[in-house]
Order: structure tokens, then C-alpha cells, then sequence
């Protein structure tokens, strides 16, 4: 499978912490890759390295076999790059319609198409359509997350920690729509649920004071208990 | 009847939907037009003409403010930048009126351009703090080149073209410019970058996440802002027919955000409504005391405490509460 996404050695700092320290990270197309590890490994400064809000001292960012490390954020998402991040951080004041079309790089094209998939994924989002995003549900307001960086054709879809906060059924909900996804789109999740990798991850790393310390197999993951007790601190 | 007119709203579309959503505006339009046909007072023109100028220079403080979240502690550069350049051009070369507006528009745009690039890349409290430096010494430009501007006594002699004289084409002149500013107001807050504004007013970051070039958006609305401003004091200043270097002071800025902040930040009518307020309210309060601008400290701190959202977002509030009272009401009995 061809890689779509790759990191090679690369550093991050936040201020004078050193952050990521020497990463190297391949996402193959049309799978779903998960990173773990316990807070503070460096997990969503991976993916904040990616789009350049954190951008690299050191190091390769290539997307599509282009060097993206140089780029500035609204470039790199352009790419073909969507983003859910953690908190969310919808516009309350705006309508989920408002919400989707604002996402939308192609303005002539809020086609049918992708707002019925989208509908079919969060029949919530369909009755919420022209609701102000503020009034939505903690699980609804996830949706509508995903929903927004689903919106357009994007190559890969970055997600931080999309359980964080739900209930368990509604990260049932939220990862039968990242299953739903592998055939549409390549997805690199960042995840601190190891049964919830599980459901959906193809391929896993984990990550451990800014290094990576595990690549593979989530089934083999599973399996390893030493692993998880070292660097997940559970084990499933 | 409620539910009749509802239905009736749903069914209009285009032109006459349109009509019918700014139909208080209209009804107040046609009241500006016929004012002048039935009074004579000089007075009360003047006072309005002061209400349509600083109605634009609302809109254009709420286009950066209540609409995009900037906050500019020297909006009164535009304004004063308006005025002197204009006034100079007009009494010191005699530069025609109409060769002037794209002289001071050209000028506005080359400012906000400069200073959005050279500001906005930071931090938004650059912006703030840079357009008050700026303004403030160009307020002491004004007022130690006594050889050009008059100094602190200030620069007469500025009259508008004959076209615009007497005083009541003058009030039709600048009610004209208030209706152009508002439907474009209205045009683009409503249009696919007003949502782009509101976007990064309320999460900056996220804009960008989505892939939006937030620096540009942001320069676009202090060139509109300030174009908006500098035309404002240009015509200000030739309603006044008089210069001085308070139109660059921080109280020219205060003025226009005490307007956004009584109207209602980032509403359609706030701006209005806010000048129809504090104008007419400033020239009342200066002619029984001194200490008014103390006074307006006060209503200004009652309203940021008991309508923190200014007075259009509170009393629609309220409407809409009394609404749902009577329906409630209605359908009990």
C-alpha cells in the first residue's frame, strides 16, 4: 500500500520543551492509523506538526510525496488535509448548515451528495440543521466535528481523540462513522482508548516522551501485554 | 393574524421579501426624505446630517469589532486622516471635491494595508495599540503645524461644492452616503465573507484549521473600515466647514465605540441606533453641564452591566420574551 503520509525525523519543540524528538511516521492510503500513548507523549503535537501550527526545527513532513513542512496552516489543509480537533471548536453562534458551508473549500459544490452522507452518518445533524451549533449536545457537537472536516474531498482525515468525553454510545456512534469512512478517506487518529483503536485501527504507533516506541499491528498490540503495561499503563 | 403573517413572510421571495425585511428601515428612510420639507430648523438638520456621518463611521468600527473581533484604540486616524487631508487638498491646493474622494480613498487604503501587515501578523493587540501611536501623533502633527492646520484653533473655510448647498442638499448628500454604506453593510456581512468574519471573530484558529488565509480576511475589513472612516471625516469635516485636531483624538474613537456598544455589537441596526443615541444625547448633556462626557461614563458602564449586549440584541430579547408570553397567553384562552 502506498504511503500518503510520512514523517521522517522530526523534532518539535513548544517553547524550550522538547516535544517530539526525532518521530519518523509512515500512513498508508485508504487505512485508518492510529497513534497511542499516555498524555504528555507528544500525540497531538504529532498532528499538530503535520498541519504546521506547530511547525518542525528538524525534520521531513511529506503529503503526497511533497514536502509540507515549510507551508503555512491554510496552505497545508488545501492540500487535502482535514482536521477534528479535540475541543471541537465549532462557531456557536452559527448554524450547522452555517458550520458546513463555512468548511467547504469549493464553495459551487455543497453538493447533495456528501451532505446525504453526512446525514445518513448523524441523522442528529439533519434535525439540527439550522440550529445555532452553541445549542448542540457534547456527542452532537463531535459530529458536527467530524462532519465539517468530511465536508470536502480531503485525502486524509487527522482526528484527535474523538471518544474523549462521549458517552459509550456515542463513541459507538462516532466510530462506526470513522469505520464508514475507510473507503472514502485515509484517516490518522490520535487515541488514548486502546478498545477503541481497536474497533477501527488498521495499523497503530505508539508514541512515549516524544519517541516512538511501537509500530505494527494493532491486532499484535492486543496481544502484548508487557506493551501495554510499559506504555499504555492498561492493558485491554 | 400572527400566524397570517408568517405565512405571508414565507411566501415572498426576492425584491418584495427584501421590502418586507427592512420595512422598518424604509418607513424611516421615507421620514429622512420628507424632514426637511417640514421644518425649517437649521438646528435639527445638522444634527441629523451629524447622525448619518457617524452612523457610517459606526458601521465601520462594528465591521472590525462586533463583526471580526479587531479592536482599534485609534479608529480616529481614518476619521481625522478624512477631514485634514481632504480639508487641506480642498482649501490649500483647491483640489475639485470629486478628484479628492479617490485621493483620501487611495490614501485609506494604502494606510490600512500597511498597517494590517505590518500588525495584524502578530498579535490583534498590535493593531490596537499601533493605530492609537499613529493616531495620536498624527493628532500632535495637527496640532503643533499651526503654519498649515491652525493648530489647536483649528482650520475654516472648508465648503462643500455648490452642489451640495445649501444645507438641505447637504442633509440629502449625507443620507444618500448613510443608505450606500448601509446596503453594502448589509450585501456583505450577509454574503459568504461576512460568514468568513464571524468564523474568525469567533475562534481565529479554527478559521485557519479550515484552511482560510485569516490575515487577508482581516486586512479586507480594515480597508473597507477605514475607507468607510476617512469618508466620514471627510464629510464631516465639510459639514462642520471647519478643522480641528479632536477629530484625531481618542475621544473620535470612543465615540464610535461607545455607538457600537450601545447598538449592539456585530448587528445590522446597532450602528444606527447608536448614533441616533449618543449624538443627540452629547449635544443635549453639553448644554446643561460640562462634566457630560462623566455622564456618559455612567450610561456607558449601566449598559455594558444591564445590556452587556446593547440595547438592539437586549429590547429583541425582550420582544421576543413578550412574544411567546402572548402566544402563550393566546393559546390558554
Amino acid at each position: 500500500m502506498k504511503n500518503l503520509l510520512e514523517l521522517e525525523n522530526v523534532h518539535t519543540y513548544i517553547g524550550q520543551y522538547h516535544i517530539l524528538q526525532g518521530i519518523s511516521m509512515e500512513v498508508p492510503e485508504g487505512a485508518v492509523t492510529v497513534i497511542l500513548g499516555r498524555n504528555g507523549a507528544g500525540k497531538t503535537t504529532t498532528l499538530e506538526t503535520i498541519l504546521g501550527i506547530k511547525p518542525p526545527s528538524k525534520g521531513t513532513v511529506r503529503f503526497k510525496g511533497e514536502d509540507i513542512h515549510k507551508l503555512s496552516l491554510h496552505n497545508i489543509v488545501k492540500k487535502g488535509i482535514g482536521y477534528v480537533p479535540e475541543d471541537k471548536r465549532l462557531f456557536g453562534t452559527l448554524t450547522v448548515e452555517e458550520n458546513l458551508r463555512l468548511a467547504e473549500r469549493n464553495k459551487q459544490d455543497f453538493h447533495r451528495e456528501r451532505r446525504e452522507l453526512i446525514w445518513d452518518l448523524f441523522p442528529d445533524l439533519k434535525r439540527a440543521w439550522k440550529r445555532p451549533a452553541s445549542t448542540l449536545s457534547g456527542g452532537q457537537q463531535q459530529m458536527l466535528s467530524i462532519a465539517r472536516a468530511m465536508i470536502n474531498d480531503n485525502s486524509i482525515m487527522l482526528i484527535d481523540e474523538p471518544s474523549m468525553g462521549l458517552a459509550p454510545k456515542l463513541v459507538q456512534e462516532v466510530m462506526s462513522a470513522v469505520e464508514q469512512m475507510k473507503g472514502l478517506t485515509t484517516v490518522l487518529m490520535v487515541e488514548q482508548n486502546l478498545k477503541v483503536a481497536e474497533s477501527v485501527a488498521d495499523r497503530c504507533y505508539i508514541l512515549d516522551n516524544g519517541m516512538i516506541v511501537y509500530s505494527g499491528d494493532i491486532k499484535e498490540l492486543v496481544k502484548d501485554e508487557e506493551l501495554q503495561n510499559n506504555y499504555l499503563g492498561v492493558t485491554v | 393574524m400572527a400566524m397570517n403573517q408568517v405565512n405571508l413572510e414565507e411566501k415572498m421571495t426576492g425584491i418584495p421579501a427584501a421590502l418586507w425585511r427592512y420595512k422598518y428601515g424604509l418607513i424611516l428612510l421615507v421620514l429622512f426624505l420628507i424632514y426637511p420639507l417640514v421644518t425649517p430648523s437649521i438646528y435639527h438638520l445638522s444634527l441629523l446630517i451629524e447622525v448619518f456621518i457617524f452612523t457610517v463611521f459606526a458601521i465601520s468600527y462594528n465591521l472590525m469589532l462586533g463583526y471580526t473581533g479587531i479592536i482599534s484604540l485609534g479608529h480616529a486616524l481614518f476619521f481625522g486622516m478624512g477631514g485634514y487631508v481632504g480639508g487641506l487638498l480642498m482649501v490649500e491646493a483647491d483640489y475639485p471635491f470629486l478628484l479628492i474622494i479617490p485621493i483620501i480613498v487611495l490614501i485609506a487604503i494604502a494606510l490600512s494595508v500597511i498597517i494590517g501587515f505590518l500588525t495584524l501578523r502578530v498579535r490583534a493587540i498590535f493593531f490596537a495599540m499601533v493605530t492609537m501611536a499613529i493616531a495620536t501623533f498624527f493628532w500632535i502633527v495637527a496640532q503643533r503645524w499651526t503654519d498649515m492646520t491652525g493648530g489647536d484653533d483649528g482650520m475654516g473655510g472648508i465648503i462643500p461644492p455648490d452642489l451640495l448647498l445649501p444645507r438641505e442638499n447637504y442633509y440629502y448628500f449625507t443620507l444618500i452616503f448613510m443608505v450606500l454604506a448601509y446596503l453594502f453593510f448589509i450585501r456583505f456581512v450577509n454574503s459568504p465573507t461576512g460568514r468568513i468574519l464571524e468564523a474568525i471573530r469567533e475562534n481565529e484558529e479554527r478559521t485557519r484549521h479550515l484552511g482560510y488565509n485569516v490575515l487577508n480576511f482581516k486586512i479586507i475589513v480594515i480597508v473597507i473600515a477605514g475607507i468607510m472612516a476617512t469618508l466620514s471625516g471627510f464629510f464631516y469635516t465639510l459639514s462642520m466647514r471647519f478643522l480641528h485636531p479632536s477629530y484625531l483624538d481618542v475621544d473620535t474613537t470612543l465615540d464610535a465605540l461607545l455607538m457600537t456598544v450601545i447598538g449592539g455589537m456585530g448587528t445590522i441596526t446597532g450602528p444606527f441606533i447608536g448614533a441616533v443615541v449618543v449624538k443627540p444625547l452629547e449635544h443635549v448633556m453639553s448644554t446643561y453641564t460640562e462634566h457630560w462626557l462623566l455622564i456618559f461614563g455612567i450610561i456607558y458602564v449601566l449598559i455594558v452591566l444591564f445590556l452587556p449586549k446593547g440595547l438592539v440584541p437586549s429590547l429583541k430579547d425582550q420582544a421576543d420574551r413578550l412574544r411567546l408570553l402572548g402566544r402563550k397567553l393566546l393559546s390558554k384562552n
